[in-house]
């Protein structure tokens, strides 16, 4: 079984929380928003975060759909 | 009946006992109030963060898949879960949930809850970036939100009335959500849910990683064979892969194993041919929660 190491580069994604196309298409839900240790309970500095990369399935669905080509999937 | 049932009940169901939803009076409110206000407050760093010395993003996965030492850690969590004395939020102690069906959740909103207010889902709103109103919490919780800003709605937070949590509640099945109530601090009830894999973070944890942060219904869902005319509506519901339509017998089979009696097939069936049944009176079904 081989497993998918998934990159997100934050210079590029920027507003995650006004695009956050990648998480609506992204079918077990593998990366979520979540908080940054700048502010905690302001949502608008949230960051994308592959949370579950156990649960990924390889589908570069997230990679085709953004807009800025910030996140990679690799195989490992 | 449940170990929280054989404990918190009152000859039932914990969740119906009347006595977990009201604190007002007693000397616990504050401590009830202050938990609350540190686990919701916090919610996302509970997830993510360091429990139990184990990330749930990092270590857990595979720490749970060891073989021996699995079972251990899986223990050690289990227990922590259900910790009544002294419970830390920041850990999600004493913080779980079970599924109810539809008539339930009904029952507890009109018949037991004193106030209920609509708060955002914190869930939703982490795994997929939409603020939908789908939570409600009761007395003690309603005390806390306003001082969360993340949790309020658009239109505010209102306190609804009978019929606009009936209104609610029959939007929510329809959608096909599942209802839970979430205890904290057990035993106490502050919020019910309406819960949707797997963008929620006790279903995932309970589907995905088998922690029980989410216990299965009182019943489960038997399909009578003489009433299914096999539309497969009912199929297409059931969100814990329980219930497959087999094309030779025309009807949907359903894995008990599998079954959190949520009732949402039972919904969707016009011609009644689904019932929900006791859990415990299947043996093989018996005690599993």
């Amino acid at each position: 079984m081989s497993k998918t190491k998934i990159k997100v580069d934050y210079s590029k994604c920027t507003a995650p929380v006004d695009c956050k196309q990648c998480l609506g298409v992204c079918q077990p839900a593998v990366l979520i928003l979540t908080f940054t240790d700048k502010d905690f309970y302001n949502p608008k500095d949230w960051k994308i975060f592959p949370a579950f990369p156990g649960l990924c399935i390889g589908c570069n669905l997230c990679v085709d759909k953004c807009p800025e080509n910030a996140i990679t999937v690799s195989l490992k | 009946m449940c170990k929280f049932c054989l404990k918190h009940g009152a000859n039932g169901k914990w969740y119906l006992n009347a006595q977990n939803y009201l604190k007002k009076e007693s000397e616990k409110f504050e401590d009830t109030r202050e938990y609350l206000e540190v686990l919701w407050g916090n919610l996302e760093r509970v997830y993510l963060g360091k429990t139990y010395g184990l990330s749930i993003n990092k270590t857990l996965d595979y720490r749970l898949k060891m073989p021996l030492l699995g079972r251990v850690i899986k223990a050690v969590v289990h227990r922590k879960l259900e910790k009544e004395k002294n419970p830390n939020p920041l850990i999600a102690e004493s913080h779980l949930g079970q599924v109810i069906p539809l008539e339930e959740a009904k029952m507890i909103t009109t018949t037991l809850a004193d106030i209920s207010v609509k708060a955002n889902c914190p869930c939703r709103f982490k795994h997929r970036g939409i603020k939908e109103a789908s939570c409600l919490g009761f007395t003690a919780l309603a005390e806390v939100l306003p001082k969360l800003p993340r949790y309020i709605p658009e239109n505010g937070l209102e306190v609804l009335d009978a019929d606009k949590i009936e209104l609610f509640l029959d939007t929510m099945n329809k959608k096909g959500k599942v209802h839970t109530i979430w205890a904290g601090p057990l035993p106490y009830i502050a919020a019910m849910c309406s819960c949707e894999y797997p963008q929620c973070i006790g279903l995932r944890t309970r589907i995905d990683f088998d922690v029980k942060a989410v216990y299965k219904g009182e019943y489960i869902a038997l399909v009578e064979p003489d009433k299914c005319i096999g539309c497969g509506k009912c199929a297409s519901r059931c969100q814990f892969g329980a219930m497959n339509f087999a094309p030779t017998l025309n009807r949907p089979i359903i894995d008990a194993r599998k079954c959190f009696g949520c009732g949402l097939c039972k919904e969707s069936c016009e011609q009644q041919a689904i019932k929900l049944i006791d859990r415990n009176e299947i043996p093989i079904t018996r005690g599993m929660y």
